[in-house]
């Protein structure tokens, strides 16, 4: 074997190595400029009853916020896990309820349950733009001072609220 | 006739500023990605996404905001995976540069070769 023949195969191998990489990538996980900054401000109506919320709505402990939609299926799936994680209260769940129709809204937690302490009803969607939303559902958790941590597109299961959430939460199970 | 003068004044310069806001809307969503498709500009997608992001840059081109401000504010919350021209910066500038690099030590090898 020649010189040049030992370099083309070096060279072939180490391009096939970054493009075998390539292959499990996913292109949608882009990460989220917005961790380590704070929630943005808004000003939103509630879901349930006609009262304006702002950022006051958060407690000072750690809370999940889900952007959800009725006419979501994957906000489905995920439902169960959120109904879970909303029995434990070291740390609080608030809904984002995306460019939807209130009233399917309601009848769609009457069916499923509601979860959320809270739920602000984003018609128009721009809140979710300043939080960088692709589409539901989409999860994030904030410390007490309302700086954003964690961010997950998609919807959650076991796996991720084991190993990535709740390291964040600070429950340890 | 003076007020007549006034109106058509008027109306050019009015004409002028929305062209200019229309100009700029149509470069910008050609510079910007589509964050839910497959390798496509604002300009080009209909998804519900892009078609909220679209309206969010003409309320804020029709506020005041330059084509700079715009583009920041998206990258700061989509990345600047959102710009199809992204800038230059420690992650990526071995992309920019590395082709030229590549070149010039190419060149310099075959050019050794070459004067042997």
């Amino acid at each position: 074997m020649n010189k040049s023949t030992a370099f083309a195969i070096i060279a072939f191998s180490f391009m096939s190595f970054f493009l075998y990489q390539g292959l499990y990538n996913d292109p949608k996980k882009v990460e989220s400029p917005l961790i380590g900054k704070e929630f943005p401000k808004f000003k939103l109506n509630d879901l349930f009853i006609n009262t304006a919320h702002d950022n006051n709505i958060f407690q000072n402990k750690k809370t999940i916020i889900n952007v959800w939609a009725s006419w979501c299926l994957e906000c489905e799936r995920e439902h169960s896990h959120l109904i879970a994680l909303s029995k434990d209260k070291n740390f609080d769940l608030i809904g984002i309820n995306y460019k939807d129709n209130t009233d399917d809204a309601k009848g769609w937690l009457n069916m499923r349950g509601n979860p959320y302490r809270i739920i602000v009803a984003d018609l128009s969607g721009d809140l979710s733009l300043d939080l960088g939303v692709y589409g539901v559902p989409e999860t994030y958790i904030i410390d007490e001072n309302q700086v954003i941590l964690y961010k997950h597109i998609g919807p959650i299961n076991n796996r991720i609220i084991q190993q990535e959430m709740m390291p964040l939460l600070g429950n340890i199970e | 006739m003076k007020k007549i003068f006034i109106i058509i004044i008027f109306l050019l310069s009015t004409n002028s500023y929305s062209e200019d806001i229309e100009k700029q809307y149509k470069s910008l969503i050609e510079e910007l990605r589509c964050m839910v498709c497959q390798n496509q500009n604002l300009a080009e997608s209909e998804a519900p996404l892009a078609v909220d992001m679209k309206q969010k840059i003409k309320e804020m081109l029709e506020s005041g905001k330059n084509k700079e401000q715009i583009k920041n504010f998206l990258s700061e919350r989509y990345s600047s995976y959102i710009l199809y021209e992204p800038p230059i910066n420690n992650q990526n500038i071995i992309l920019w540069f590395g082709p030229l690099i590549f070149i010039i030590i190419l060149s310099y090898i075959l050019f050794r070769r070459y004067i042997k």
